[in-house]
């Protein structure tokens, strides 16, 4: 194969940059944001119902019980769908150092909120406590949309760098 | 220079390094996937895939029948090699 001019080298490097992109890409595949919701829907129903077994008189528990039960199977199998349905499977360890940063902080900041939701459903007093799972659910789409919208901006910053 | 710096011909046809270097940085990607960004036919896809699996550069794997059927692409060690070979000689040239 003869050698290729500084141009053509140039252009077969960019074309390589471009393509190794590409699979990273599909990380917005993960942030739809009906599983957004479900995630949020899920953090609420769970800290409602240790509100509710918290609670002296315990009237919800058993529904509140069945019902994050089910949002948390729901969105077990809506997360399973949706990760086997990605036409692309890369580890976050193969990701570019800003993305791979960006996962980290979208992660820490979903614990987090999470993290502030189920202490104060355990440490506020009633009946602060039954505002909790509305505040839980609020904080979760709150942290998914700007999760997102930081995903978003790596990879649009990355392209750029391709792109030149 | 010489051989050092020969480009592997398999892999430096533009449509198959595109697919070598997507494949290089993910587990394994779907055929429609690589269809969508490379932009070709599915016979043209089906064509570089051939020659880069009679390479031992990827292997297949299919699951699932008729059109719920997948089929997905996983570099193989050598084709690993081969790739970063032939990305280190792109490097190597820019630098002369």
């Amino acid at each position: 194969m003869s050698i290729l001019s500084s141009m053509e080298t140039k252009t077969v490097l960019r074309d390589l940059q471009r393509a190794e992109l590409a699979p990273f890409m599909t990380i917005r595949d993960l942030y739809v944001p009906w599983l957004g919701f479900l995630r949020a829907v899920f953090i609420g129903a769970l800290t409602l119902m240790v509100a509710d077994m918290q609670s002296r008189e315990g009237t919800f528990a058993v529904w509140s019980f069945v019902l994050a039960i089910t949002v948390t199977l729901v969105y077990i199998v809506a997360s399973s769908v949706l990760l086997a349905r990605r036409r692309v499977r890369f580890s976050n360890a193969s990701a570019p150092s800003e993305l791979q940063k960006e996962i980290m902080r979208s992660s820490m900041l979903h614990i987090t909120s999470d993290g502030i939701s189920a202490l104060a459903v355990f440490l506020l007093p009633f009946p602060v406590k039954w505002m909790v799972p509305a505040f839980a659910l609020i904080a979760s789409l709150i942290t998914f949309y700007i999760s997102r919208a930081r995903v978003e901006s790596v990879l649009k910053d990355l392209q750029e760098q391709v792109n030149g | 220079m010489g051989e050092s710096l020969d480009l592997d011909p398999l892999i430096h046809a533009p449509k198959r390094m595109q697919i070598m270097a997507m494949l290089y940085v993910a587990t394994s990607i779907d055929f429609s996937f690589l269809q969508e960004e490379l932009e070709v036919s599915a016979s043209v896809l089906s064509k570089h895939m051939s020659a880069l699996a009679d390479a031992g550069y990827v292997v297949v794997k299919k699951t699932g029948h008729g059109r719920s059927g997948v089929t997905s692409f996983k570099l193989t060690p050598t084709g690993r090699r081969a790739y970063e070979n032939y990305r280190r000689i792109v490097s190597d040239l820019l630098k002369l």
